[in-house]
């Protein structure tokens, strides 16, 4: 499994502790961009997808484990999730949805049709 | 109660093997992932926790013999259909398998394990009967 590097954007992140980039898959159908991001062990509540100025964010707030477990040996570090996505003009910002399931974030946000080409009709004068 | 974790250490061995590999590549191919693990305990039980996003309850195997767990799997790769453009695919871990060793004998028949948003967490009971016993020392004649 790839381990998560360091989100570059670290101090932008309103939570105490790591933050991580993970690991996405970006996909295109005819209606939809899709983003489909590996984000386990977070509650669907303490995701955050916001868009701002063509830019989607995504952050994803982990949550602490009961203190009583001590760790004796560690591969990946518990932190946040992190990472933004720049959207192009072919996408609808407005109308973007997201599901949840097996740690796994979906985004879709659909594509704008391709507007008819106007004919300009031109007057003799 | 603490065992001889810092003298001998039984990781030792497998953050070897784990560091020791180079990172799967960023490539299309479909990486067998040699899976990250985290290992806690407390006083009566060990909490082994992984992350497996996009995997199921039935893709995932755990095996416990003594203080050997094993945890392996694959998952289903997503049907794509035909007019699907891939821009990116950085989610390559189809399979995985991971033995190791925990530092006190487990007892088996009291494994729990709990998958929750692609988070496995496995909780196993030291073995009482494996716990060192502390020696009471009497003063005077036995």
């Amino acid at each position: 499994m790839k381990e998560q590097e360091k989100g570059k954007e670290e101090t932008e992140g309103l939570w105490e502790g790591t933050y991580f980039r993970p690991a996405v898959d970006i996909l295109e159908t005819p209606e939809h961009l899709i983003i489909k991001a590996d984000v386990p062990g977070i509650g669907v509540d303490h995701f955050d997808i916001d868009v701002k100025e063509n830019v989607l964010t995504l952050t994803g707030q982990r949550q602490k484990l009961d203190e009583r477990w001590k760790a004796i040996h560690q591969e990946f570090e518990d932190g946040h999730y992190f990472r933004k996505f720049r959207l192009g003009k072919q996408v609808d910002q407005s109308k973007i949805e997201a599901t949840y399931k097996e740690g796994v974030l979906e985004i879709q946000i659909p594509m704008l049709k391709d507007p008819e080409p106007r004919k300009i009709e031109i007057r003799q004068l | 109660m603490h065992h001889a974790l810092a003298t001998q250490d039984p990781f030792a061995q497998l953050r070897r093997n784990f560091f020791g590999r180079s990172a799967p590549s960023q490539s299309n191919q479909k990486t067998k992932a040699n899976l990250a693990i985290n290992i806690y305990e407390d006083e009566n039980a060990y909490l082994i926790r992984t992350r497996l996003a996009g995997f199921s309850v039935e893709d995932i195997e755990i095996e416990v013999v003594k203080n050997q767990v094993s945890i392996r799997g694959t998952r289903k790769e997503e049907t794509s259909e035909e007019d699907i453009k891939l821009h990116r695919q950085e989610r390559n871990v189809f399979t995985f398998e991971r033995t190791f060793a925990l530092p006190e004998t487990v007892d088996p028949d009291k494994v729990r394990a709990n998958f929750k948003n692609g988070l496995l967490e496995i909780i196993l009971d030291k073995d009482e009967k494996a716990k060192a016993k502390r020696i009471k020392i009497t003063e005077g004649a036995v």
